[in-house]
């Protein structure tokens, strides 16, 4: 359950104050499926690092599941977000001299499990998101939607609770946007919390609620009557493809 | 994160980048390597200084003569030792020690060389490690005689005569003076490497040649130990009493020499350790030139492991260890090899090789802790990096 009361955030950049965040009111239930969309330089970047425990507000409060972020300290931070916290970027942000295993056992690393449990918990990922004999492979041996299927294994294995995904289908063809969407609501249907950045209407369509930005501000929250079904999206696009060939 | 973990993320660092991490191994390895082949070298030198004096006995002490503060000067004849060596009956022997101090010329129809000639007594045997390959030295009788025989090394001998030939008994001219060989002497322990050719003759016939009656200075052997300090206070006031020079003569014993050998040996290494101390900074500088290097191209991984659940202890733990790690093996490389080296050159130079556990430890102990002391400021800065801009850094 993600609680923000009258968020701000103000960067000074020496000459002038921007103010990225002002006094944002926002109640993410559990469960949820949120997309996010607003154009450049609207707020969604910063309210993702404040999500996500990268920054803090100026203003404002967050509280994660309880907890008020502000009495926070640094390290207390780092381990909330290793426990509680998946990242998926819109570039992958991969390690790329670590193969597809020893990237996703990283958070692990961190949440000081043992070796051989870490291999066990990463290999579970990756073959949950369908790349069971890719765990070997290293991110330049894959293709852009495999790599982000890596990053998501990557974002799950510690069984978060929430997602934070940055344009994760903005770097993929449409066919991977749409297998990389099938597996979010695969994730969401497990019970996942899911915060997701996009400018595409389409994809937003697949969430749940879509909420959108300007300047700051919250302008704008709807519930998706019928979202996409990613799955049927694929198949259409696939057909549609075969057409055009 | 454990330890352990921290240690194999931080190898992987460094293998990853095998050339550069080698390359900047290596300054900690020059850095090590010189400082252990120094302090090695330093302390055979005192070993073999300390050798020496045990050889000539803790009975023993080298008299001079000296000029006093009136000018006048003491005088060591040999008829002034044999008076001593009657007159006081502690004492075990006298051996004059002369040289022929512009050298000498040997020759022979076949070649012509030049060497060290040392006038000496027989007793001179049981102060020194000479050992003979061939003949006898000479006797007393020859000696007191001032009979010209000489005992040569075997080496000169050979490139006198030539190989295979037999030189006992035959004539060598040394500054023009016929002399007959006696006794072929083995190579002896060299001194800082400098082999020279010494040959021993009775000190009369060297006092002959340089036209004097004095000898440059003798090494008394006094029977027992506590009998020593008496024996020496005794031979120098007899000594002034039979000349009538006050303060004319000079006492040392071995312990004397070897502390004043080891003070210069004990300031040379010193100053040379610290100058190879210098080498080890500069590599120490190398690291943390290369760390930086290594957190600007990896930011990115920073910001990676940071939104990941990285703590900044944990980054600034990874890149600690890991310049830990250039230094330690650094240094681990530099020792081996400084073990090595230092002890190939002390078998060179004829030295006992000394190879000090303390020194091992302690620049290896220096050289981990420059690679700590160097890994701060790059690790601190890694540490430091703000995740968001660490993670759109391209």
């Amino acid at each position: 359950m993600i609680v923000l009361e009258k968020v701000s955030k103000t960067y000074d950049t020496g000459t002038v104050q921007v103010n990225a965040l002002k006094a944002l009111d926002l109640v993410i239930s559990e469960g949820d499926f949120t997309s996010i969309m607003g154009p450049s330089g609207s707020g969604k970047s910063t309210l993702m690092n404040i999500l996500g425990l990268l920054d803090r507000p100026t203003e404002g409060s967050f509280v994660l599941d309880g907890v008020d972020t502000r009495s926070l300290d640094e390290s207390q931070l780092a381990n909330l977000r290793n426990q509680k916290i998946g990242f998926v970027f819109q570039n992958f942000n991969l390690l790329p001299r670590l193969n597809a295993l020893r990237n996703v056992e990283l958070p692990l690393l961190y949440a000081g499990i043992s070796a051989k449990e870490r291999r066990l918990k990463a290999k579970t990922a990756l073959e949950r998101v369908g790349l069971g004999s890719h765990i070997n492979h290293r991110p330049n041996e894959m293709s852009g939607g495999q790599k982000q299927r890596v990053a998501i294994a990557r974002a799950l294995v510690n069984n978060p609770g929430l997602v934070l995904a940055d344009e994760p289908t903005g770097n993929l063809d449409s066919g991977s946007g749409y297998e990389i969407m099938d597996l979010f609501q695969e994730l969401h249907q497990q019970g996942s919390t899911i915060v997701l950045v996009t400018h595409e209407p389409e994809i937003a369509r697949h969430t749940k609620n879509i909420i959108h930005f300007r300047d700051g501000r919250l302008v704008h929250s709807e519930a998706v009557a019928e979202p996409y079904k990613a799955r049927d999206r694929l198949q259409l696009w696939l057909a549609q493809e075969e057409g055009l060939a | 994160m454990k330890l352990k973990e921290m240690v194999m993320v931080a190898l992987e660092g460094v293998w990853v980048n095998k050339l550069r991490s080698a390359l900047t191994m290596l300054g900690i390895i020059i850095g090590v390597l010189s400082v252990i082949i120094i302090v090695t070298l330093g302390q055979s030198l005192q070993q073999q200084t300390a050798s020496e004096v045990e050889r000539l006995g803790a009975n023993s002490f080298t008299l001079v003569a000296v000029r006093n503060d009136d000018g006048q000067k003491g005088k060591l004849t040999i008829e002034d030792l044999n008076f001593i060596k009657d007159s006081i009956e502690s004492i075990d022997f006298i051996v004059p020690m002369t040289f022929a101090n512009s050298g000498a010329a040997f020759e022979t129809p076949r070649k012509k060389l030049s060497g060290m000639l040392i006038g000496t007594s027989p007793d001179y045997l049981k102060v020194s490690t000479l050992g003979l390959e061939k003949g006898r030295f000479f006797t007393d009788v020859e000696n007191q005689m001032g009979r010209r025989v000489v005992v040569i090394n075997q080496k000169m001998a050979e490139e006198l005569f030539g190989t295979g030939v037999d030189a006992i008994g035959k004539t060598v001219r040394i500054n023009r003076i016929p002399f007959v060989i006696c006794g072929l002497s083995k190579p002896e322990a060299q001194v800082m490497g400098m082999q020279s050719y010494y040959s021993y003759v009775p000190a009369q016939c060297v006092l002959e040649m340089e036209e004097t009656k004095e000898v440059q200075q003798a090494l008394v052997r006094v029977k027992n130990a506590d009998q020593f300090k008496a024996a020496t206070n005794q031979t120098i006031r007899m000594l002034e009493m039979r000349q009538g020079v006050k303060k004319g003569f000079v006492s040392q014993t071995n312990e004397q020499m070897m502390a004043q050998i080891n003070t210069i040996v004990g300031a040379i290494t010193g100053v040379f350790g610290a100058l190879a101390g210098i080498a080890l900074v500069v590599g120490g500088i190398g690291i943390m030139n290369i760390m930086l290097v290594s957190v600007t191209e990896r930011t990115r991984e920073i910001g990676i492991r940071i939104a990941v659940g990285a703590r900044r202890k944990d980054i600034l733990i990874q890149f600690l260890v890991e310049a830990l790690v250039i230094s330690a093996i650094g240094g681990m490389i530099g020792m081996l090899l400084g073990i090595g080296v230092g002890a190939l050159i002390s078998v060179f130079l004829g030295m006992p090789v000394v190879i000090s556990y303390q020194v091992i430890i302690i620049s290896f102990l220096f050289s981990s802790s420059i690679g700590i002391a160097f890994g701060i400021y790059p690790a601190n800065r890694a540490a430091k990096l703000d995740p968001i801009d660490a993670l759109r850094y391209e």
